[in-house]
């Protein structure tokens, strides 16, 4: 037990050390004291600081602080939703997207970009809004589709989800085709960018992404026996058609409302629970936080990459699969033994 | 005795289809209760009804009260259910899979306690599964799997145990280790045994009642002795079997022969001199390629005769330890000469059985084909005498073993 | 879609590197029509003015240190002698040549948003930006303008608009006049010719041409050429093979994006139906000429008119 909130504690702060050490890169170099004068003025710890530029101040606190936040929120957020997913599927191969929630956002998203171009909703700028509507409303529709009587078997509810990503893809790319003007526009959307992110964001992000983390970590032990089958669940004690409605409107939820603020982020969500399975085990009540850590380290790292490494920005999708993927197969080559 | 489990008017229907057909019984505190009956009778809807995990019509009362109005957790206190052994798509650990088991007996965030990890490691090492408790599930056998979803059920202190066709995927050694692991609990314990069980002679050996369905139906719940009866059984099964009594466990078994239906008949009539268990393979395979038979003289409790009374094979009988009468002989003379062929195995002959061969001793107008034996004479060669004589005639043919016996057919 | 994606992806990407061609043309707002038009003297500040998105923007005073995220823009700001005065320019900004020595800070799809900051402009000119960056942008104080001609005259507009903003509302008037000019000229003197069919290719695999809405096809009209795709459904249509060889172009152009020859073009399967093949009517056209909506849209002018009409052009 002891070596379980070992993990929990180092996991996190090593968050904190990278947060810390993320700061301090970027396009634009800034003191490493100059970065702790910063934040503490802004504490009220030390008084004005004036020979540090208003630009410097605002660059640290304002661009990068709330986006490195809003990248560990994201990751962490998409990789609880991966090991929901992959659990309650009892798929490794399953992911946050899996049900369509990626297309969905991706299609509301479209719709947004297409037909409401920068119109705010309630302080809420429309793009975001339908992306989270998309994505909700998509995993609803599937869940509906798969559903047979009260159950909802797993076998259906994949399938639908596939179709029905299918089909929003399909629709997508026809509203891409008669609206080339916004295509660019589009496709920046749909390969995820951590750009700009600010604490709007950040604020609206964090609330679902905790709430999300409570739940499953409430249902951690449920989700273990889900593991051995409905059946198995059940005669164990456990509701398992009501944890697995729980479950996905949790996940699409929280993996909704991420999408809708950072576009699609692939890898994620696959990878790191299963990187984190390999050091902690299967149980959900350690792989989960462990994985949220991991998820948001990993995207904050990433997203660091993809905001310095060149004077362009680089879709934080593309550094994630191409970082993700090298890293995963030799995980799976060193390791495959121990957890399939 | 206290009633445990009590079915009324128990239906389960998929498109109007009953897969399980009106049922009511009762299964009391302590039984160890089999279910029977071929593929798709409704045996595992039955069980899943039995565990509320199917939308059934009727009455399931679990200890007086509707299984219905139990909660989750409430019946996995009572009902420990033992599926067959499966893998699972994460590999955890084996003592992580037994600590599942306590799961009905924690709230949702609260961890174990000394309590819970004394059960688990009794239910580990009564299974023995205790040294391999951090092994990776999936790593292990068969076997040893099934031992730790067994442990398992354990775990949950359960008043009743559901196995469903647990030992379908184990050898005999594992098969008979998981069984006799249950008998125990059972005997010892009094944990009640609820078991689909495909292994009809397990069934037999170890239950206190069988139940047996078929098409839904539950065609008979009684004790071994009254439902392995072959006329019950093979009519459950469709196919050609033998009930005997296996003295070394004192309990029924079922000899199983065929599916296939026999060949028609050849209205060839073959009488057949055997005993002593000589004829049972012989007259069996005969009457498979539907050949009419009869058979004598065999003294009552001849082995020979448990197979032809269950294949109703006309037989002349005598009582045993006695001579053979006068018309006893005279009975089997006339069957003799109503048969077209007559065969003779490798029986021995004695002074009792000896005028069996002397009854065919003259018969020169119908072929008779002796199988080969050796010292079969205990009547200072008298047999032996005979047998040489005979079969200088044309009529007689010595088949050296049962390949040469059956090309004559 | 995957592929679909795929594909896109690359098309986007390559036509970053070689030279923002269609970006500026592409845009989700229209443009305003009520930019405060001043003559003669540079503009008075403070001073508002309406972007390409329908945004207003004020500025207090005249900005003096230049950003710019778009190859056209930059031009511009270098044709009215205030090129000194940028202090960033996107990586595809390598027009005229000085504009390559200037800070990089990004692109027009991922501007480094630090960068822009840190370096402290008084003015950012971009063609199109995320909402959450243009807010960020605006958070730290910095004027945004987003500028995303869609036609000729919304050109000039928007040379008219950057030289407002930056001091030089005269330079740029005279600019316009020039461009103006030649671009009068040049519709004349192809007037008087057949009208030729034209065929532009974006993209060979699959075929892309241009449609109603780009600036090439406006550029085609005005020198007096017919668009075979005129009438598709969007700016940047895919094109059959099939409609190719019906509609039979008398001419065939193209980008010179590196990515075929003229012989790639002459040997393609079924080409050898059609007119502009057969008579040796194919020309490559350097794509940040015809595309970009700067200064130089006129010479792309002239080159699509005498690739329509050489014969106008004949000791000329």
């Amino acid at each position: 037990m002891r070596n379980k909130k070992t993990i929990i504690a180092l996991s996190f702060i090593s968050m904190l050390g990278f947060a810390v050490i993320n700061l301090s890169i970027g396009a634009v170099k800034v003191d490493f004291m100059d970065i702790i004068r910063i934040i503490m003025e802004r504490l009220g710890a030390i008084p004005f600081q004036n020979d540090i530029s208003q630009s410097t101040k605002y660059i640290i606190l304002d661009v990068r602080l709330p986006r490195i936040i809003a990248s560990y929120f994201v990751g962490g957020t998409l990789a609880i939703s991966g090991v929901a997913y992959q659990g309650l599927l009892k798929n490794p191969m399953a992911d946050p997207y899996i049900l369509g929630i990626s297309s969905g956002a991706a299609f509301g998203a479209t719709i947004s970009i297409v037909f409401f171009g920068g119109i705010k909703i309630l302080g809420i700028a429309s793009i975001n809004l339908t992306a989270f509507i998309g994505a909700v409303l998509v995993v609803f529709i599937v869940y509906n589709i798969a559903k047979i009587g009260n159950d909802v078997p797993i076998t259906t509810l994949l399938l639908s989800g596939i179709a029905m990503s299918q089909f929003l893809a399909a629709l997508m790319a026809v509203m891409m085709l008669l609206f080339g003007e916004s295509l660019h526009i589009i496709i920046h959307w749909t390969m995820g960018s951590l750009s700009g992110k600010g604490w709007d964001k950040v604020i609206s992000l964090i609330p679902y992404s905790l709430a999300g983390l409570a739940v499953l970590l409430y249902l951690s032990r449920d989700m273990d026996l889900m593991l051995l089958g409905d059946e198995n669940a059940n005669n164990l004690g456990v509701n398992s058609e009501r944890v697995k409605k729980t479950i996905l409107f949790t996940t699409s939820i929280i993996t909704g409302a991420a999408v809708a603020i950072s576009g699609i982020i692939g890898f994620v969500g696959l990878i790191v629970p299963h990187a984190v399975r390999i050091f902690t085990g299967p149980r959900h009540k350690i792989l989960l936080p462990v994985s949220f850590n991991a998820g948001g380290i990993l995207l904050m790292f990433c997203d660091t990459l993809a905001r310095s490494i060149i004077t362009q920005e680089i879709p934080v999708g593309i550094v994630t699969a191409i970082l993700g993927g090298p890293f995963f197969i030799f995980l799976l080559y060193k390791k495959k033994r121990e957890v399939f | 005795m206290d009633k445990l489990i009590e079915v009324k008017d128990l239906s389960f229907k998929i498109n109007d289809k009953n897969i399980v057909d009106n049922l009511s019984f009762t299964i009391n505190k302590g039984e160890f209760i089999s279910i029977i009956g071929p593929n798709g009778a409704g045996k595992t809807s039955l069980m899943r009804c039995l565990s509320n995990n199917l939308k059934f019509d009727g009455e399931v009362r679990l200890k007086g009260k509707s299984i219905k109005d139990y909660g989750m957790k409430e019946k996995a206190r009572i009902i420990g259910v033992v599926p067959q052994e499966y893998s699972l798509p994460f590999n955890f650990k084996v003592h992580d899979i037994v600590k599942m088991g306590r799961n009905p007996y924690l709230k949702k965030n609260q961890s174990i306690d000394k309590a819970d990890s004394n059960i688990i490691i009794k239910a580990m090492q009564q299974t023995n599964t205790y040294e391999y408790k951090d092994r990776f599930y999936n790593s292990l056998s068969g076997g040893e799997k099934q031992r730790v979803i067994t442990a398992r059920a354990l775990t949950q202190e359960p008043e009743i145990l559901y196995l469903d066709e647990f030992t379908s995927n184990l050898d005999i050694h594992n098969q008979l280790e998981i069984i006799e692991l249950i008998y125990e609990m059972n005997r010892l314990k009094g944990i009640t045994v609820l078991s689909i069980m495909h292994d009809l002679n397990m069934a037999s050996r170890f239950s206190d009642r069988i139940l047996l369905m078929i098409d839904g139906k539950m065609e008979i719940f009684d004790t071994p002795e009254n439902v392995m009866k072959e006329e019950i059984l093979s009519k459950a099964y469709k196919m050609e079997m033998i009930i005997r009594e296996n003295k070394v466990l004192n309990c029924s078994e079922i000899v199983p022969l065929r599916v296939k239906n026999k060949e028609p008949r050849k209205n060839q009539r073959i009488h057949v001199v055997s005993g002593g268990g000589t004829g049972e393979y012989i007259i069996e395979k005969l009457y498979a390629m539907g050949y009419d038979l009869s058979c004598g003289i065999l003294a009552d409790g001849d082995s020979d005769l448990a197979i032809c009374r269950s294949l109703d094979i006309d037989c002349v009988i005598e009582s045993p330890f006695s001579d053979f009468t006068a018309d006893t002989i005279r009975e089997n003379e006339t069957r003799i000469k109503e048969a077209d062929i007559i065969l003779m195995t490798d029986v021995p002959f004695g002074h009792n059985n000896l005028v069996n061969l002397k009854s065919i001793e003259r018969i020169n107008d119908k072929k008779i084909i002796i199988l080969h034996g050796v010292n079969r004479d205990h009547v200072r060669g008298e047999a032996d005498r005979i047998i040489a004589e005979m079969k200088k005639k044309d009529n007689v043919f010595e088949a050296m073993n049962l390949g040469e016996l059956f090309k004559c057919f | 879609m995957k592929k679909l994606m795929a594909f896109v992806l690359m098309f986007v990407l390559i036509f970053s590197v070689v030279g923002c061609r269609n970006n500026d043309a592409q845009t989700t707002t229209t443009p305003a029509e009520n930019t405060e038009s001043t003559s003669g003297d540079n503009a008075v500040f403070p001073l508002t003015v309406t972007d390409s998105s329908g945004r207003t923007v004020t500025f207090e005073k005249m900005p003096e240190k230049l950003v710019s995220a778009v190859p056209s823009n930059t031009e511009i700001i270098y044709a009215l002698g205030k090129g000194n005065q940028l202090v960033g320019v996107s990586v595809y900004c390598n027009y005229p040549e000085e504009a390559l020595s200037v800070n990089k800070i990004g692109d027009y799809n991922g501007p480094n948003l630090e960068l822009i900051i840190d370096s402290k402009p008084d003015v950012f000119f971009a063609a199109w930006l995320s909402e959450e960056v243009l807010a960020q942008l605006e958070g730290a104080g910095i004027p945004v303008m987003l500028i995303n001609p869609t036609n000729l005259e919304e050109t000039y507009q928007s040379i008219q608009d950057i030289g407002d903003i930056i001091g030089s509302s005269k330079e740029a008037e005279e600019l316009i006049g020039s461009m103006r000019g030649k671009q009068e000229n040049i519709m004349q003197i192809t007037k008087g010719y057949q009208a030729k069919t034209v065929f532009y290719e974006i993209w060979h695999d699959p075929l892309m041409t241009v449609g109603p809405g780009s600036f090439i096809n406006e550029l085609i009209t005005m020198s007096n050429g017919i668009n075979i795709a005129q009438d598709a459904e969007s700016a940047y249509p895919e094109y059959s093979l099939e409609l190719l060889i019906s509609k039979n172009p008398q001419v065939y152009m193209t980008s010179d994006d590196g990515f075929k020859t003229p012989e790639d073009i002459f040997g393609r399967a079924g080409y050898e139906n059609i007119e502009a093949i057969r008579n040796g009517q194919v020309f490559m056209l350097h794509p940040d000429i015809t595309s970009r909506p700067g200064p130089r849209i006129i010479d792309g002018l002239e080159m699509i008119a005498k690739a329509i009409h050489p014969e106008a052009f004949e000791g000329k």
